[in-house]
């Protein structure tokens, strides 16, 4: 472990030193000139032949004398705002401009501040930034005589609605979920949690794609520590391309060897949000409808939004089951095997003979009967997700009919194992953030159980178990609240405390804030004071 | 110490060169430690053997018999055909199917062990025998020695300690071919119908580790119940009846029916028993449903001990032929009474059979070891003639806490 850890080492230092020459070649700051021809054809060099580039060259002012040009890319930008609060204004209303009738304007900054009726517009002065502008979806405008232009903010390309998220489906939850837009994200989650703590940092990740990356927390809530940490390994990053969160969570996971992943990520703005809110930090990259959410503990692999929705009783034996699903779908297969090749003796008399009728006339072993099966299984799950949606029905015919009923009548399985990975089959869809993991270690579990019976599938979990105990996630122990124990954050793993008894956050996080309601005042439902009263009288 | 480790390590290592050593040291030592580990675990272990469950011969039943050569014994094991119990018990037509579900292999040669090796002679299948539901010795095998076939299965890994044990009067290969409707195999028939018998007590239930318990402390003579085969509607059935008695690893004898009944009383294994008194009017039904029995050794002042049981039974009135009412508290006393009379009928009939075969059934040796330890030191040497002496009282109370669900009896009329 200890070389693999070199090893990256060796490699991040490698990434920072190319990132610092990149960042030298890059970022030299090209300011831009006085004479409008020659920033014009500095831009249209840069973008060469590029076709969406829009050239807008107009005069304005009395008597038309001040030389002007409005670039931006088609199609990102908002053609109505430009053409309504940038070039109206401009060639229409200047007219009327009366100060600088001889002189003209004294400083670029003036036209923002008199003219130009759009909300969010900056000086810039460099030919770094108006192109970054350009790309953006922003409109920049050049005037000649000055060296330095303004950015005015038109952002409006095409962009999908917002809709119920397809992974995580609530019954009794909010249908919206997260879009590809970085902005309408934010805005979800400010209109879940109307508190100015809600910090936002923005990040710029990726040479070339530029990607925006936000950090949101709550600040008094999480840990300054934990937004140093991530900000640090965002820095880190020196790539030329982020095209998704899961581009990015590669980069900064902490255990990139482990099959379990140490982030995690929702489509769900109040999921997201309830996260926000126990300490964690959360990361919107543009253009991915999952945010991520760090620091991630291994229960939250079992947690869902609706938990918190539906009542403890019932969230508490859903959460049972999950874990159950959990457990079914790591070791139903390994048990199977382990059980009808070694331990024949531990199977009820009556079953036994169920199985070993079935088993009559198979010609493989077990342990290859079982393989067989699962990767019949895994080659099916990925034809379900890859395959055109009008030839879905095709594939649950061929998988339900074929694989299952027409092998085990043809001889070639045995019923039982047909039912032992159909069950492992659907567990594993139960806990969806777990299910990666579980179909590698599931294979582990199985090989072990097939070479050294239940002491191959003992060391495959004291080997899982010790793994997950040494596995950290942003300096939070991924196990707790298990291994180090805490018992006040158990209120949320195997059994959903009601909302009210939970009143401090996760330890497990390092809160800064750990008091989520007033411990002064007991809950009492008779009084009615509803034991949430909040932080603030 | 660690110095002298790090040494150690060097030469061991002396095959890798140095830098790559000094570079490493810590990840060759992981590794070696990992790797010891493995090997470690993967030794240290219980042995384990792989085998797939279709090349396993699941034996169901067991029987021991004399074996037709001089000094030999014939083993017949029932092994299941797993192929059979799948496909259903009758085909279309209705008649029974064909093909049997279980097929019975026989070996014969001087030990049990040998016996199974014989048999694998001619099976393709290994003999498996953790899922063995019964045990059967022939009474012939049984009157020479049973020590022997016990010991075999006592000692293996693979069979259980939970196996039923049963004596059949013919030969045991014989009982598991009975044919019985309920079940395929013969052996799960019997086994369960050895469960059954909680329901009457009149057959004693005797697993391996029961019999083996009983044999090893020395003073108690095992039991075990015994089957015979009846010819019945054209068909061979298997039917409990009577328990043997065991000393000194032979069979000496038998308790028929009733005296088993009171065997149970007396050790306080009569979980449920159904009782026929006669009174003056005709026959009533007992039903004993929950039963407490003390067996306790008391010194007389003359230093003598007796042994006083006393059994306590609560049950109720499960029928009643005659027509008068069970119901009034005269008749209830006349119930109790008969049924203390009955109860201590069985268990002194049963008494009396142990004394003439000098077998303590009933444990009086060890509850005498383990009050009286000095006393039991004196007379274990000639317990067989003190057992036959030993003063026994029983005493035993009926309690009817129900007439059932009715009060007075059914009779033409009698709702006026």
């Amino acid at each position: 472990m200890r070389y693999f850890q070199k090893l990256i080492w060796r490699f991040k230092e490698q990434n920072k030193k190319a990132k610092k020459e990149n960042a030298d070649e890059a970022e030299k700051p090209q300011s831009l000139s006085q004479e409008l021809k020659k920033n014009l054809d500095a831009v249209t060099a840069e973008f060469g032949e590029s076709c969406d580039l829009v050239v807008r060259e107009f005069s304005f002012g009395k008597d038309g004398k001040i030389k002007a040009a409005l670039i931006f890319l088609d199609g990102m930008a908002n053609l109505p705002l430009i053409n309504n609060n940038i070039i109206k204004p401009l060639m229409y209303d200047s007219r009327f401009f009366r100060t600088e009738e001889t002189t003209g304007i004294s400083s670029i900054g003036e036209l923002r501040d008199r003219l130009l009726s759009v909300g969010d517009v900056k000086v810039v002065s460099t030919l770094y930034e108006v192109m970054g502008a350009c790309l953006s979806g922003d409109a920049v405008l050049l005037v000649d005589g000055f060296c330095n232009a303004l950015d005015v903010s038109a952002k409006g390309w095409e962009k999908r609605a917002i809709s119920e998220p397809n992974t995580e489906t609530v019954v009794r939850g909010p249908r919206e979920g997260f879009t590809e837009n970085l902005r309408t994200n934010t805005a979800m989650l400010r209109r879940k949690i109307r508190d100015p703590a809600l910090k936002i940092r923005t990040l710029e990740i990726g040479r070339r794609t530029r990607t925006q990356v936000n950090i949101l927390y709550m600040e008094g809530i999480a840990n300054p520590a934990l937004i140093q940490e991530i900000e640090r390994r965002l820095k880190d990053i020196s790539t030329d391309a982020i095209l998704a969160a899961g581009y990015l969570e590669q980069y900064i996971e902490d255990a990139p060897y482990s099959v379990f992943q140490t982030i995690w990520y929702s489509e769900r703005p109040d999921a997201i949000a309830g996260k926000l809110m126990e300490g964690r930090a959360a990361i919107i990259v543009d253009g991915t409808p999952f945010v991520l959410s760090v620091p991630m503990l291994f229960m939250e692999n079992f947690q869902t939004a609706e938990d918190y929705i539906v009542r403890s009783y019932y969230a508490s034996v859903i959460r049972f089951l999950r874990l159950s699903a959990f457990l079914i779908s790591l070791f139903a297969p390994a048990l199977y095997v382990a059980f009808s090749t070694y331990h024949q003796e531990l199977i009820p008399t009556s079953l036994l003979f169920t199985m070993a009728a079935s088993s009559e006339g198979v010609p493989f072993p077990a342990a290859v009967e079982t393989a067989i099966m699962m990767f019949t299984f895994e080659i099916l799950k990925e034809a379900g997700i890859r395959m055109p949606r009008p030839v879905g029905q095709a594939i649950s015919i061929v998988g339900a009919l074929v694989m299952g009923q027409s092998a085990v009548q043809a001889g070639l399985v045995g019923a039982p194992v047909v039912i032992v990975i159909a069950i492992t089959a659907v567990s594993s869809f139960v806990s969806p953030y777990a299910s990666d993991a579980i179909s590698l270690l599931r294979w582990v579990l199985m090989i072990l159980a097939a070479s050294m019976g239940s002491f191959g599938i003992t060391l495959g979990t004291l080997a899982i178990l010790i793994h997950l105990t040494s596995l950290k996630s942003f300096n939070a122990d991924y196990f707790a609240p298990f291994a180090p124990f805490r018992p006040a954050d158990l209120k949320d793993t195997a059994v959903r405390a009601p909302l009210w008894s939970m009143r401090t956050r996760p330890r497990s996080l390092r809160p800064q804030d750990l008091k989520r309601q007033n411990f002064d005042i007991p809950f009492d439902p008779a009084a009615g004071n509803g034991g949430n009263q909040g932080e603030k009288p | 110490m660690k110095k002298q480790a790090i040494g150690a390590y060097r030469k061991f290592f002396k095959f890798l060169p140095i830098p790559f050593l000094r570079k490493y040291r810590e990840w060759v030592r992981r590794a070696a430690v990992l790797f010891l580990c493995t090997v470690l675990i993967l030794n240290f272990c219980a042995c384990w053997n792989r085998r797939e469950l279709n090349t396993l011969a699941i034996v169901l039943g067991t029987g021991l018999d004399v074996g037709n050569q001089p000094d030999t014994l014939e083993l017949t094991a029932q092994v299941v055909r797993a192929g059979e119990m799948k496909s259903g018990g009758s085909s279309p037509d209705g008649s029974a199917s064909a093909e049997k579900a279980f097929v019975n292999m026989q070996g014969t040669d001087k030990s049990v062990l040998a016996a199974v090796r014989g048999i694998s002679h001619m099976a393709n299948r290994r003999l498996y025998f953790p899922h063995n539901q019964v045990l059967i010795f022939s009474s012939e095998l049984a009157k020479q020695d049973i020590a022997e076939g016990l010991d075999a299965f006592l000692r293996d890994y693979e069979a259980r300690m939970n196996v039923h044990i049963l004596v059949s009067k013919g030969k045991a290969s014989e009982v598991l071919e009975e044919e019985c409707e309920l079940e395929k195999i013969p052996s799960v028939h019997i086994s369960g119908m050895i469960e059954n018998q909680e329901s009457n007590s009149e057959t004693v239930i005797v697993t391996m580790r029961d019999f083996a318990i009983a044999m090893l402390s020395g003073s108690t003579a095992p039991v075990a119940p015994m089957i015979e085969v009846h010819e019945s509607g054209g068909k061979k059935r298997g039917k409990l009846e009577g328990t043997a008695v065991f000393k000194d690893g032979k069979m000496v004898g038998e308790l028929d029916g009733m005296q088993t009944r009171g065997l149970m009383f007396a050790t306080g294994k009569a979980k449920s028993s159904v009782i026929t008194v006669d009174t003056k009017w005709g026959q009533v039904v007992l039903e004993m449903v929950h039963s407490r029995t003390s067996l306790e050794p008391v010194k007389a002042e003359d230093g003598s001990i007796r042994i006083e049981l006393k059994i306590n039974e609560n049950g109720a009135i499960e029928s009643n032929e005659t027509t008068e009412d069970m119901s009034r508290l005269e008749n209830l006393e006349l119930l109790k009474k008969l049924g203390q009379e009955a109860i201590r009928s069985d268990v002194e009939s049963a008494l009396s059979q142990a004394r003439s075969l000098s077998a303590d059934v009933f444990g009086f040796g060890e509850a005498i070891r383990r009050e009286y330890p000095e006393e039991w030191e004196k007379m274990k040497e000639n317990w067989d003639e003190v057992f036959r002496e030993i003063g026994l009282d029983v005493q035993v109370e009926v309690e009817l806490r129900s007439t059932g669900g009715l009060t007075r009896p059914v009779t033409p009329g009698g709702a006026e």
